[in-house]
């Protein structure tokens, strides 16, 4: 008898091995078609009542293994196909298109069979039947609805102890009337994101944070010295590390084949030639707040188109250099005043951080508390115990050292008796709670798995929905919003940071410029020395004040001029930047005058209006009208528009680079 | 202005297995740029902060770099947890994030495996992020 049986069982055995073998030596290049050949075989062997109990054990694990490649590979493809269709729906006929849903459709009835444990054998058969009507993507697969306020069977004895931490909120109860089949939702750019992703993008959703615009008055237009300049009155502080400003032509040029009038100005910190010097990157925190004093200066080149008295042509060029000191900066972060405020900052980002996890903690044990879910898990960790046995054969894993076969085979006649309950038991905290019998090998097996479990199905919420359905997600969603609204660690981080924002924005500047337009061709220089004086008067609203003095040397005798004017600006962050949600740029609109004298002619004035949009990150493109006392200050007309467009560069970098070679 | 997150080497492990009995334990490591970075690692079971901006940096130049090896002797250890690190970019504009999970043997440190090796970007300073792993210790 024993002989007969080895004689029987020895074919197959090796048959079985020799299968494994050859496809897992196939194994990067396995397809659907040849993985659900394999698994047929397989499956023939699994129903033979003559199959031996040793032979039917190996095969099931090589079986359910190779039922868990299909299910990837059926999943990667549907959702392949999905972003094919939703790439192509335009190009396509709809006879084409119908085909493409079809072969979706049948993927997924695949996907579902293999998911609900039915053998292949039976869908393959559904590959010959006629094609279905096109479905909607996604069609969740039936489970029972999540109910949170499950709890999981609770052995007497907690082995691990929690430490007190007090849950305020419980998950929410689900009606009866939620048990019905929710309609599949349709895959947003959001569900196909890791669930780590997802629920940043959720919470940043329900928190909505308003933070204000960034910083607000570092200069990058030219100065207001030129005559092409979109701006009245100058700021206290430019880019940390080089801006660019270009005008354009102004808008009211009469003569298209006149050369237009423009003007350039670069400016750049000292601080950024020391990096560079240095060769350090300039964003690094303890180089960037040790060199604080370099961050006071910068320096300004560049040159100005001036017209002809009669303003039809540009008869000469200026070049414009200056210095700009930063006397005081109260709005640096990295001042003292400001430390209390970013340890308030830190501990509100800890809270949130907790919290965060503790969603997550919340999210897995009420996934392994769901009894459909746990059906499904049970199968699959019994699949993951039978691949384990090679490894503790093997004995190249660490971790199983302590783990025999035998521990494998006690854990898999559990899942096979159905003593699941004493499997993966999460207590009311969502800690994992072992009965005291538990083995160290049970723990460690278990353990693993619920790691394993989170890398396999964490990765793609549409995914995740598509094996366990919707329910859960839907229901953790719910859960997620009224939680919010009661617990608020992420609104109070949200109102943390604004309240630091807009108290750093709103602190004094006060800085001394100097500034000469050198004219070589006519000998007429300007000596410019200017006041300027930034505060802010009310969130997204900015004051700017200046005082400037001029000199104007000439070669003529008795030519020399000399003039005063006083300028101020209020600047209005028009919109409340939502920042990352829709991306919504910051607005601003100005509005300013200056008035002035000069020896010799009337006191003049002008008032002027700009809005400002940002293009892009580091790119903005004011516009501006200005109205003036005396026509012959704005050439031939009393009103005039300019745009421009300004670059900082610093925004620039932060937006594009993780830093450039020049500063790493 | 959305977080710009850039997964190196597909280096983004939802959870992991650590045998802290056998040896094993797990490095946070976190490399800073901007003015202020604000950063917390906690531990959700325990409330515990692991590491933080507030903690002194083990290296300053020529980058700034903060690291945690979890679990210290002092640390409280449960079963299963997650650790969230939390990055603001109110006055910071990158954050390297990695965790190696490490065997000791002998007097043989070993990295197991780069469980996350991610580089955060944003100039909005409006703008955080958190980043899981589950952790499940024996």
């Amino acid at each position: 008898m024993a002989m007969r049986t080895l004689t029987r069982t020895a074919p197959l055995v090796c048959g079985i091995v020799l299968l494994a073998a050859l496809t897992s030596a196939q194994q990067p290049a396995t397809s659907i078609a040849t993985l659900r050949e394999q698994i047929c075989k397989l499956e023939v062997i699994d129903r033979d009542p003559d199959t031996p109990p040793e032979v039917k054990s190996l095969n099931s694990g090589f079986l359910a293994e190779r039922r868990a490649q299909l299910r990837e590979l059926l999943a990667q493809r549907i959702a392949a196909l999905h972003k094919y269709h939703a790439a192509v729906q335009s190009a396509l006929s709809p006879s084409e298109l119908q085909a493409v849903e079809s072969s979706i459709h049948k993927l997924e009835v695949d996907l579902q069979a293999l998911t609900d444990g039915r053998p292949l054998v039976t869908l393959a058969a559904t590959e010959a039947a006629p094609a279905p009507t096109p479905v909607t993507p996604a069609q969740p697969a039936r489970i029972e609805k999540a109910n949170f306020a499950d709890a999981a069977p609770q052995p007497a004895p907690a082995v691990v102890e929690r430490p007190a931490t007090v849950r305020e909120n419980s998950l929410p109860e689900v009606s009866p009337s939620a048990a019905a089949p929710a309609p599949a939702p349709a895959a947003t750019p959001d569900t196909q994101k890791n669930f780590n992703d997802w629920m940043n993008a959720r919470i940043r959703s329900i928190v909505e944070a308003r933070m204000a615009q960034r910083s607000n008055t570092a200069q990058t237009e030219t100065t207001s010295m030129n005559e092409n300049s979109t701006t009245l009155v100058d700021q206290s502080s430019a880019s940390d590390l080089i801006g660019a400003g270009l005008n354009l032509a102004g808008l009211s040029t009469s003569a298209s084949s006149k050369r237009e009038a423009n003007s350039v100005s670069v400016t750049t910190s000292a601080y950024a030639l020391y990096a560079a010097a240095n060769n350090v990157d300039p964003l690094n925190p303890g180089f960037y707040n040790r060199h604080r004093a370099w961050r006071k200066l910068w320096f300004t080149l560049g040159y100005d188109d001036e017209k002809s008295k009669d303003g039809s042509t540009v008869d000469r060029t200026a070049k414009t250099f200056g210095v700009k000191w930063l006397v005081k900066n109260y709005r640096d972060p990295s001042r003292a005043q400001y430390s209390d405020d970013f340890a308030a900052l830190t501990d509100s980002l800890a809270n949130a951080s907790n919290a965060f996890g503790d969603y997550f903690d919340r999210l897995l044990g009420a996934i392994f508390k769901n009894e459909k879910a746990r059906k499904i898990i049970l199968q699959d960790f019994k699949t993951y115990l039978l691949s384990q046995k090679d490894v503790v054969a093997a004995g190249t894993d660490p971790q199983l050292s302590s783990v025999t076969a035998a521990d494998i085979d006690e854990l898999v006649s559990a899942v096979d008796q159905n003593k699941g309950d004493t499997l993966f038991v999460f207590d009311k905290s969502d800690t994992i709670v072992f009965p005291p019998a538990a083995t160290r090998a049970a723990r460690v097996l278990q353990l693993r798995y619920v790691a394993k479990f989170q890398n396999d199905n964490f990765t793609s919420v549409d995914a995740f929905n598509k094996k366990f359905g919707t329910e859960i997600v839907e229901e953790f969603e719910r859960f997620l919003e009224k939680d919010m609204d009661e617990k608020n660690a992420f609104v109070q981080l949200a109102v943390a940071n604004r309240a630091l924002l807009q108290k750093i924005r709103r602190a004094p500047q006060f800085s001394l410029e100097f500034l000469t337009k050198q004219r070589p061709a006519t000998g007429l220089d300007d000596y410019m020395g200017k006041l300027i004086f930034d505060w802010g008067v009310y969130n997204r609203v900015n004051l700017t004040l200046n005082g400037d003095y001029m000199y104007m040397n000439s070669q003529k005798v008795g030519g020399d001029l000399r003039a005063g004017r006083i300028a101020g600006q209020l600047q209005f962050q028009l919109n409340q930047e939502p920042g990352s949600l829709v991306g919504r740029k910051p607005i601003f609109f100005y509005v300013g005058g200056d008035a002035g004298v000069r020896d010799g002619t009337k006191p003049t004035y002008h008032v002027q209006s700009k809005i400002s949009f940002s293009i892009a990150d580091g790119i903005d493109f004011p516009i501006s009208v200005t109205y003036a006392s005396q026509r012959s200050l704005i050439e031939e007309k009393k009103v005039r528009g300019q745009f421009g467009f300004t670059i900082d560069t610093s925004r620039l970098l932060k937006a594009v680079t993780s830093g450039l070679p020049l500063f790493q | 202005m959305a977080v710009q997150k850039t997964v190196n080497n597909g280096n983004e492990k939802s959870a992991v297995f650590v045998d802290v009995s056998g040896g094993e334990y797990l490095l946070y490591r976190m490399t800073v740029r901007g003015s202020q970075p604000v950063f917390t690692l906690v531990d959700s079971k325990t409330d515990k902060l692991l590491l933080s901006n507030k903690d002194t940096p083990k290296s300053k130049s020529p980058k700034q770099v903060y690291e945690r090896r979890w679990p210290q002797p002092a640390d409280p250890v449960v079963v299963n947890t997650s650790h969230t690190m939390g990055m603001n970019f109110l006055a910071a504009v990158q954050y390297d994030y990695v965790v190696e999970h490490h065997r000791v043997k002998g007097s043989n440190d070993q990295i197991v495996e780069t469980l996350i090796d991610i580089t955060y970007k944003s100039t909005g300073p409006e703008d955080w992020f958190f980043q899981r792993l589950g952790v499940l210790t024996i």
